[in-house]
């Protein structure tokens, strides 16, 4: 299932035609996918790390939309921004973890071997109980799956980011469904 | 509640949540006004792994050693391609450390206008000929992960200094190229995507 949005596709023509400007179908494009991928974002990272991340993100997207290769033919029904987007904001929050992971590293270096508190996930938005039993009960790479299906991103550009195949995606898809359910169903019983 | 009861439930929370969610209204101008010049450890990072993964898909495309040996470009082979581009990840992952230990270069790279560096080029591919296409791959993908690993370690002095490098127009020290060790690791990007963009092409790939 997907969530609808509305198409890409006519700012990529407007682009490829050289009717718009690449600022301004940037901007076009950035009103149409803000919300997705910040809300990407935000469901693995307090608001301000999801802000950082955003404009990262963002910084990486503009760059490459200057230079951007169209197909000879656009097909409606492809989504090559969102598909970019999803791809960068994975690769990108890859890269706040590892120096996540690393900073955590030195800090338990200097506090002599005493664990620091487990994550927090402060939250400036409020996460609803499905969400929440998903977040809760899936994999990373489930959740990266769910939400890039929710988003509307197609099985096989999660399998290219994910690095696995489509059938691995829907299999990992049809896992995150049944592991969210039981946390619904049956809520604190061991995953 | 079934399993499709949880997928239609995600999808009306998915939206509810997505349209609750506060971007910075001004991301996209700021963006344009700065000409997505914002260059921080997550963006490098980030676009390395991208040509990281992108390599390691072509890699394995190229299933049919017939493949790796049809021409790429006038001169060179697929193989001897990758083999170019393992060779630059190399040099910028050499001078980035370099640069970053406050040492010196004792060596140019003549970078003839509009034409690049043909003999630095040419002797780094023949340095490699008796080496395997997998050897070549291998390289690239050790040396590009040298420099992710640098991107999140070197000191922010380090990594946004200017450093004096060994390209140079003309092949007179004094005009040797300047450039932030950030930007050189970027370059390094810009530089696979130009071949990748080739590589891909001829061999379908999406």
């Amino acid at each position: 299932m997907t969530v609808p949005l509305a198409s890409e596709h006519p700012i990529l023509l407007a682009r490829a035609s050289g009717e718009v400007s690449a600022d301004v179908s940037f901007e076009q494009l950035y009103d149409l996918y803000q919300r997705p991928v910040y809300a990407w974002l935000s469901l693995r990272l307090p608001a301000s790390d999801a802000d950082d991340l955003a404009q990262d993100v963002w910084t990486i997207f503009y760059r490459r939309w200057q230079a951007w290769r169209f197909p000879a033919e656009l097909v409606p029904e492809a989504k090559p921004v969102l598909s970019f987007l999803y791809r960068t904001c994975h690769l990108t929050l890859s890269a706040f973890r590892r120096m996540q992971e690393r900073d955590r590293a030195g800090d338990l270096d200097q506090a002599g071997g005493v664990a620091a508190p487990a994550g927090t996930w402060q939250r400036d938005l409020e996460v609803r109980q499905c969400l929440s039993a998903a977040r809760e009960a899936c994999s990373a790479d489930e959740l990266e799956i769910l939400v890039g299906k929710l988003i509307g991103v197609s099985a096989r550009t999660i399998a290219r980011t994910l690095g696995m195949t489509e059938s691995a995606v829907d299999h990992g898809y049809r896992r995150a469904i049944a592991k969210t359910r039981a946390v619904l169903v049956n809520p604190g019983a061991p995953q | 509640m079934n399993e499709l009861d949880v997928e239609r439930t995600l999808t009306d929370e998915w939206l509810a949540f997505a349209a609750a969610a506060r971007p910075s209204p001004d991301l996209a101008v700021t963006t344009v006004e700065a000409r997505g010049a914002r260059v921080t450890r997550p963006i490098i990072w980030a676009e390395l792994e991208d040509v990281r993964l992108s390599f390691a898909e072509v890699h394995a495309a190229l299933d049919d050693a017939a493949k790796a040996e049809q021409l790429a470009t006038t001169h060179w082979s697929m193989k001897d391609l990758i083999a170019h581009v393992a060779s630059w990840a190399a040099e910028f992952r050499r001078q980035i450390e370099t640069a970053a230990a406050g040492r010196t270069f004792d060596y140019l790279i003549t970078f003839t206008p509009r034409v690049g560096p043909t003999d630095w080029n040419a002797r780094e591919v023949d340095r490699r000929r008796a080496l395997t296409l997998d050897d070549h791959f291998r390289e690239l993908d050790v040396e590009t992960a040298r420099i992710q690993e640098l991107a999140l370690t070197l000191p922010d002095d380090r990594l946004f200094m200017t450093a004096e490098l060994p390209p140079t127009p003309d092949g007179l020290p004094e005009h040797r190229w300047r450039a932030q060790l950030a930007d050189l690791m970027l370059r390094k990007c810009f530089h696979d995507r130009y071949h990748l963009e080739r590589i891909r092409g001829l061999l379908a790939l999406e």
